[in-house]
């Protein structure tokens, strides 16, 4: 309780022009927004940036944040949105670079792909990789709500809150996000459990 | 209750979403349930990883890499206040000018003469002033004077 005071003082104190208020609210939030980023797009590089993206758009919508809301969530919802607009950026970039692909070079592709995922089952490739690389293939949907409930530990009715939908909508997306998520490691299981 | 049912119900038992007498009933069907038992298995061990992998460290200057890339936007955008407010000022400037060159030309134009005739012609049917203006003929004002005296 006296986190959400105080989140609400520096929102003031920023409001009332002291910038030192907003540093701190980086310094705060800034561990779990990068775990929340890397989590949902499952690359390293691109984490540093996209943190300072959703804290540059923190700062510039910090005026009109309410206060029926807490803090948490709705830096949550700036992230997940930001997410989910990489997600599918990154989608259509993918899918236009693919388009110049030829037949033969696509193949090759793919040949790679299963030598890599071979060689990484003799390997014996680190469980928690598995888990992540099987994370990234979820919708964007699916992905950044299993994150918010695995990672952050948030409730059904914060995440509920945090995006805007009812926490039915929740419940069903997460069920549906951890039998895909059984699926994609269904094979990976058999052989561990 | 059917095994479907438990199946279901294993997502929010997980989350610690149940009600006490639903908690019950999971543990007591799992307890038989080799396939729910599994099932819950991955689900932890999905968990427990997915919790453990948020491990990502951001750089020791993070926060003023934030404030710095600020101060840079705002700078931009001073930056780009100026042409914009130059041409804001160059539209009104030119506005202006061009009205007072409208103004002034009207000045320096010749005196224009009224054309009555089409007026004169339907208004008045007399056969003086359809005399005295001769159609598409520009007329002064002694003109007009003397064609209602006429009258």
């Amino acid at each position: 309780m006296k986190q959400i005071v105080d989140d609400y003082q520096l929102v003031e104190a920023f409001r009332g022009g002291d910038e030192k208020a907003f540093e701190e609210l980086v310094r705060r939030y800034q561990r779990q927004v990068a775990n929340i980023i890397y989590l949902t797009l499952g690359n390293r590089d691109e984490v540093e940036d996209v943190s300072q993206e959703v804290f540059i758009r923190v700062y510039k919508s910090l005026a009109k944040f309410e206060r029926d809301a807490s803090l948490y969530s709705w830096i949550y919802r700036i992230v997940v949105n930001l997410c989910i607009d990489e997600i599918r950026r990154k989608k259509i970039k993918r899918t236009l670079s693919l388009e110049f692909f030829s037949e033969g070079k696509l193949e090759e592709e793919k040949k790679n792909k299963s030598q890599i995922s071979a060689a990484d089952g003799m390997l014996g490739k680190e469980k928690s990789q598995v888990i992540l690389d099987a994370l990234q293939k979820l919708s964007p949907v699916h992905r950044t709500v299993i994150v918010l409930r695995e990672y952050e530990d948030l409730t059904y009715e914060q995440i509920a809150k945090t995006l805007h939908i009812s926490t039915q909508a929740v419940k069903s997306r997460i069920f549906r996000a951890r039998e895909e998520l059984r699926e994609l490691l269904k094979d990976y299981f058999k052989e561990r459990l | 209750m059917s095994h479907k049912y438990f199946q279901q119900l294993l997502s929010s038992y997980l989350d610690n979403e149940l009600s006490a007498d639903e908690k019950l009933q999971i543990e007591r069907h799992v307890e038989g349930c080799d396939e729910c038992k599994q099932r819950l298995q991955i689900f932890h061990t999905v968990k427990s990883h997915i919790h453990a992998g948020g491990n990502f460290e951001l750089s020791g200057n993070f926060t003023q890499s934030v404030v710095r890339r600020i101060r840079q936007e705002q700078e931009g955008a001073v930056l780009w206040l100026g042409p914009e407010v130059f041409a804001r000022r160059l539209i009104l400037g030119l506005f202006i000018v061009v009205s007072c060159l409208v103004g002034l030309g009207s000045l320096f134009q010749p005196e224009q003469t009224v054309t009555m005739d089409r007026y004169l012609r339907a208004e008045h049917q007399d056969s003086v002033s359809i005399q005295v203006l001769t159609p598409q003929s520009e007329i002064s004002k002694d003109d007009i004077l003397y064609a209602a005296m006429s009258k």
